[in-house]
């Protein structure tokens, strides 16, 4: 189904579709929560479309086997459509939660039933869609309902590829900058897709030259769904960082049993449950501040390990806060 | 801020919730916005004062006992802190002296009891060397400050997710 690519490319492109799913299905499960939080849900939304759509692809789930469960008429083919359809939609819908920063806008999911409903009657008005083939497209761009059907489609994920990138041209940085690589392919591939369904219906070109521009599409497509699913994980990744603290959350024991150690303060069982505390970074920094006054009081020694886990707490604290030269800058210094 | 402080006046003594929720009244008061420098927060505090602060780091022999001190003068207020302790520990009695500025409580009233002089650079001078100031560490005014210091750092200290944290996180 990907055309007359080579075999390294080809290669390339399903290691992407493998990554992208594992990713993707991994987001889907560890985000369930996301589904009752509106600022969360299109995302998880986008991550279960997006699963569905990469399921089509011939890799891991056979298409036949595929089809056969939806009653092999090459269903799979609008399952395809549908899917990436809305998972692009929703996750557009989370940029624009994510630019507009609280400000409520419209989710319009009118319209999307509207661009589903488009893509599924002209589907339906294919003449004769035949048995499961993995070449469904190929052999019936000629149709036209089918050449509709699947413009709609790729017009649809290309417009929702560049309206996030126009919407967060402000901002390309930190994760954004990775989505932007992946809508950018993602628009590409598109532009070329399009050309393809223009040439191959209208029969303009070889064949050859309409394998090798539909070719394009998946080269440039996956590896672009790939990027966002990447960029999708990283900001996933750092807030389960910010949330879990484990660093924090270790230092969190070690100065626990530090100040019990010096200053025979907390139980074994406050010490422990430092692990499950809700800020950690805060409890370190109570119990550093417990240690240095320990060495007021009590004239309290540390270990060398110890006095480099706190010059350690120091240091991230105040890279935390963000003050690091601030006090020096507007203290005067009294010699 | 005096030795031994945190140890006595931690949340854990009886009316914490009391001390909690006046620190917290305060904070509130201060309306600080996220992102607020020490700077900032100083320029809060000096509203809620009334007059300038001036931060000192002073050498730790003119602070004898002590890790921070906040003095009130007619015309301005002086914190003073330890050059030599690490800077988060800095940070924390600065904002307990700021704690003692907003909820403008007049300076130690022990150390001038004492007959110490409060006025030297903004130490202490050499007579407080053996002064023991233990004995404020069950003075509300202190426990307030404290619990104040740990309000204003507990707010700096929390996780703020990003934007796209909250979305695709």
């Amino acid at each position: 189904m990907m055309g007359n690519t080579s075999d390294d490319v080809l290669v390339g492109v399903r290691l992407a579709v493998v990554i992208a799913t594992v990713l993707l299905g991994v987001l889907f499960l560890v985000r369930g929560g996301a589904l009752s939080d509106p600022a969360r849900r299109p995302a998880w939304l986008a991550s279960l479309f997006g699963l569905l759509g990469l399921s089509t692809l011939d890799i891991g789930v056979p298409i036949v086997v595929l089809d056969s469960w939806l009653g092999g008429s090459n269903l799979w083919n609008i399952m395809e459509a549908v899917a990436a359809t809305c998972s692009f939609w929703f996750f557009y819908r989370a940029v624009q939660l994510l630019v507009d920063e609280g400000r409520k806008r419209a989710s319009r999911l009118w319209l999307l039933g509207v661009i589903v409903l488009a893509e599924i009657v002209a589907f339906s008005m294919i003449e004769d869609r035949g048995a499961t083939s993995v070449n469904f497209v190929g052999e019936h761009i000629t149709d036209p309902a089918c050449f509709v059907y699947l413009m709609i489609y790729i017009v649809t994920v290309g417009v929702l590829s560049v309206l996030p990138i126009w919407a967060a041209r402000h901002r390309i940085r930190s994760v954004f900058a990775v989505f932007l690589v992946g809508y950018a392919l993602v628009a590409a591939a598109c532009l070329s897709h399009v050309y393809y369904l223009i040439a191959a219906h209208y029969a303009l070109g070889t064949p050859a030259h309409h394998e090798f521009v539909r070719s394009i599409f998946y080269v440039l497509f996956l590896p672009g769904v790939l990027a966002l699913v990447i960029g999708f994980t990283a900001a996933y990744i750092r807030r389960q960082q910010k949330k879990l603290q484990p660093v924090w959350r270790m230092r969190a024991l070690r100065t626990g049993l530090i100040l019990r150690k010096v200053a025979g303060e907390g139980s074994l069982r406050k010490i422990i449950g430092a692990l499950f505390s809700e800020e950690p970074r805060e409890r370190v920094y109570h119990d550093a501040v417990a240690l240095h006054d320990s060495v007021y009081r009590d004239d309290t020694m540390f270990t060398s390990d110890e006095r480099r886990l706190l010059e350690r707490i120091n240091s991230d604290l105040l890279r935390h806060i963000g003050i690091d030269q601030e006090i020096a800058s507007i203290a005067e210094v009294v010699t | 801020m005096t030795k031994g402080l945190r140890a006595e006046g931690s949340l854990s003594q009886p009316g914490a919730e009391d001390l909690a929720a006046v620190a917290a009244e305060m904070f509130k008061r201060l309306g600080l916005e996220e992102g607020a420098s020490v700077g900032t927060i100083l320029r809060h505090a000096e509203r809620e004062y009334g007059k300038p602060i001036t931060l000192q780091a002073l050498p730790d022999d003119s602070l004898g006992p002590l890790t921070g001190l906040f003095r009130d003068t007619p015309d301005r207020g002086y914190i003073s802190f330890r050059q030599s302790d690490p800077l988060s520990y800095q940070l924390h009695c600065i904002f307990h002296e700021l704690g003692h500025a907003v909820f403008r409580h007049s300076d130690c009233e022990l150390l001038r009891q004492g007959g110490f002089n409060l006025s030297e650079a903004g130490g202490l001078g050499p007579d407080l060397l053996n002064a023991r100031a233990r004995g404020l560490v069950r003075d509300p005014s202190e426990l307030v400050a404290e619990e104040f210091a740990y309000t204003l750092m507990r707010w700096l200290l929390k996780s703020r997710l990003d934007r796209e944290e909250d979305v695709f996180g």
